[in-house]
């Protein structure tokens, strides 16, 4: 097997970002009458009793199905490339395994960091462990998803490296911003006569 | 405006929302005095009791550059890298922004500037062999039973029965027959299509084939997905291309008769599947191939060290845009929003079999004038002299005015010993071929008579792609 290079391979580290890796992501496209009939016969396969709502993402046996468009399933897998596949009469199967960067932000800095870059109230109780979300971030458009410790931003490849730095650049300044006041207000008492 | 204000519209802003008049370019700052007049003529009134539309900023001229601001950093816009972005830079690429891309323009060495590495560049092609990152092509996977249908409505060719393991070029019109984009797609499975775009238009042409199913035909079993970062893609072109890629991948043979021109094929890369294409845009011996993304950067090393080895090596966009040039094919220069068919030399492309989207428009009678401007070959007359892009074309002893057409490309041919270019001109060919015109460069105040001739400089046979 050739070396594998992330796109993030040559970015910053930085504190509470890093890179997610999967073994396969595989889009499923249902036709307009079959979407039912598609996602049922995943769910079976992944070991799922039900398909994602729209805007949502179930865990089974194979890796988490996400719904990311009315049509569309996402199959992601952290362990195997491994993949259902579907007839032609219900659907298509794309491998975008290569396409999308998963960048992981810590769930400390979760709404602080990308309430800078996302109209989306990101708040754990409006959008919740295995909610899902489209949105441009960076005017690129991205696939949120809410894991337990903080949230996966779905990035495409190619620009994930620019967002990777517009994020790290932000999240800096803000330890940067959330230290001074503290030493700030201890140095002013300090002060103090 | 007489008319109008018969009609009631005799108050400045109806009948500026009524006739349209102080919409356009001069946004009202010349004609809407002379529109007061006529209305207080109308009505009977004096100029002073009519009042005026709403005035709004900018109140005087202000310069495009002022609106456009300073050339500064990224404009907080992002940058798209290609997977084999690092080892371009490790090889000392110097690196070009085309949209949002950094693409490698050339590859210096020692103390090269561009014009003397392209021309390197393009001679060991020609000679012996050259890889170039072809990444950033739009690349879209159309997908479905119905998948051959839709490309059938959006190409002006024949899709549906292009065979499994074939691929072929395709132009696609805007509704108006205006060419819109080109690309080669390739048939990799019954319901499966590899679309690639240009890169400046892959953006335009995903958001054109979504709105097409989800709009026009939604009954159509096609789906679209823009797999541009899913691929990684390298093109080696040049006698030796065959032979180095063979020596880097396996499970696939490249002889010309298993492996034809506009074959399509799959192999493997160090054990992983790869899909290769054996298509030409220098009109060399040459193959496109494409590994998944994060195995890039693995393939562009093996090639180039494979390339350096026998005297070949990286070649970078300003090379590829001049090896295009040499051998006539059409770039974005020429697919200016302006162009039909006809224009470009490619109207014998269209299907009369089927409809496609832009069929009944391209054959409006001013889309059809022999008149237009049409593509055309163009060389010095003297063979030492060079001229520009962007050049107006003229007829010897009148260079004013619009002249009858432009200069769109223009190179220096190592193999041919002399500059060339490609140019639209009115009455193309059938008017010019063999006669002379004169490339006027108004701007640095040059001159320079060039001929016409048709515009595939080199190998018009295809003897060396067919190799």
């Amino acid at each position: 097997m050739p070396e594998r290079a992330s796109s993030l391979a040559r970015t910053r580290a930085v504190p509470d970002l890093s890179c997610r890796s999967c073994a396969a992501l595989v889009q499923y496209h249902a036709w307009p009458d079959r979407y039912g009939e598609m996602t049922g016969a995943l769910a079976t396969r992944c070991g799922i009793a039900n398909a994602p709502a729209a805007g949502k993402a179930v865990s089974g046996a194979i890796g988490s199905l996400l719904r990311i468009h009315p049509q569309r399933l996402w199959l992601i897998s952290e362990q195997t490339r491994d993949h259902p596949e579907i007839i032609p009469e219900i659907g298509v199967a794309l491998d975008l395994s290569h396409a999308r960067t998963i960048i992981h932000v810590a769930e400390d800095i979760v709404v602080p960091l990308l309430s800078h870059f996302i109209a989306i109230d990101l708040r754990p109780h409006r959008f919740a462990i295995d909610d899902v979300a489209t949105t441009p971030l960076h005017r690129v458009s991205v696939a949120l998803w809410r894991r337990a410790d903080g949230i996966d931003i779905l990035a495409p490849r190619s620009f994930a490296r620019s967002i990777w730095d517009v994020l790290a650049e932000a999240a800096e300044r803000l330890r940067y911003t959330n230290a001074r006041p503290r030493a700030a207000g201890r140095a002013a008492r300090g002060c103090l006569p | 405006m007489r008319q109008a204000c018969a009609e009631g519209y005799d108050a400045p802003e109806l009948l500026k929302r009524y006739t349209t008049l102080g919409m356009a370019t001069d946004q009202g700052r010349t004609s809407a005095v002379n529109a007061l007049a006529l209305i207080a003529d109308a009505r009977g009134r004096q100029l002073a009791e009519i009042g005026t539309t709403t005035f709004r900023p900018p109140f005087t001229p202000v310069s495009i550059g002022a609106l456009a601001g300073a050339e500064r950093d990224q404009h907080l816009l992002p940058t798209r890298r290609s997977p084999m972005h690092d080892a371009l830079l490790e090889q000392g690429a110097r690196m070009l922004e085309t949209g949002l891309w950094l693409r490698p323009w050339f590859y210096p060495q020692g103390d090269e500037d561009v014009d003397q590495a392209y021309l390197r560049e393009m001679h060991r092609v020609r000679e012996v062999v050259g890889i170039c990152d072809v990444s950033t092509l739009g690349k879209i996977a159309v997908q479905g039973p119905d998948a051959g249908e839709l490309l059938d409505r959006v190409y002006v060719n024949a899709f549906k029965s292009l065979a499994v393991g074939k691929a072929r070029y395709g132009v696609m019109l805007r509704d108006d027959g205006i060419v819109m984009d080109d690309g080669t797609s390739w048939r990799i499975a019954e319901h499966e299509y590899f679309m690639t775009t240009t890169t400046a238009n892959a953006g335009k042409v995903m958001a054109w084939l979504e709105e097409l199913l989800e709009t026009r035909w939604p009954g159509l079993r096609a789906a679209v997905t823009s797999v541009t970062d899913q691929w990684a893609g390298v093109s080696v072109a040049g006698p030796q291309a065959r032979a180095l890629l063979q020596s880097a991948l396996t499970n696939v043979d490249l002889s010309n008769e298993a492996f034809p021109f506009m074959g399509v094929r799959e192999g493997r890369f160090q054990n992983e599947p790869c899909r290769i294409a054996r298509i030409s845009f220098s009109g060399e011996l040459a193959y496109e191939v494409y590994v998944p993304a994060d195995h890039g950067a693995a393939l562009w090393r093996v090639l180039l060290a494979g390339a350096t080895t026998r005297g070949g090596g990286a070649y970078g966009l300003e090379a590829l845009g001049a090896l295009r040039v040499e051998k006539g094919h059409v770039g974005g220069p020429e697919l200016d929003g302006r162009a039909t068919l006809e224009d470009l030399g490619l109207g014998r492309m269209a299907s009369t079999k089927k409809p496609f989207i832009g069929s009944v428009l391209r054959l409006r009678p001013d889309l059809q004038r022999k008149d237009r401007a049409q593509l055309v070959g163009l060389v010095p007359v003297v063979r030492g002299e060079t001229f520009k892009g962007g050049s107006i074309l003229c007829e010897t002893g009148d260079e004013t005015g619009h002249g009858l057409g432009w200069i769109t490309s223009v190179t220096e041919s190592p193999s041919l010993g002399h500059w060339l270019g490609l140019g639209l001109v009115r009455g193309g060919l059938d008017a010019w071929l063999g006669r002379e015109l004169v490339a006027s460069d108004p701007i640095r105040g040059r001159v320079t008579r060039v001929k016409v001739v048709a515009p595939h400089f080199l190998d018009p046979e295809g003897t060396r792609l067919h190799a």
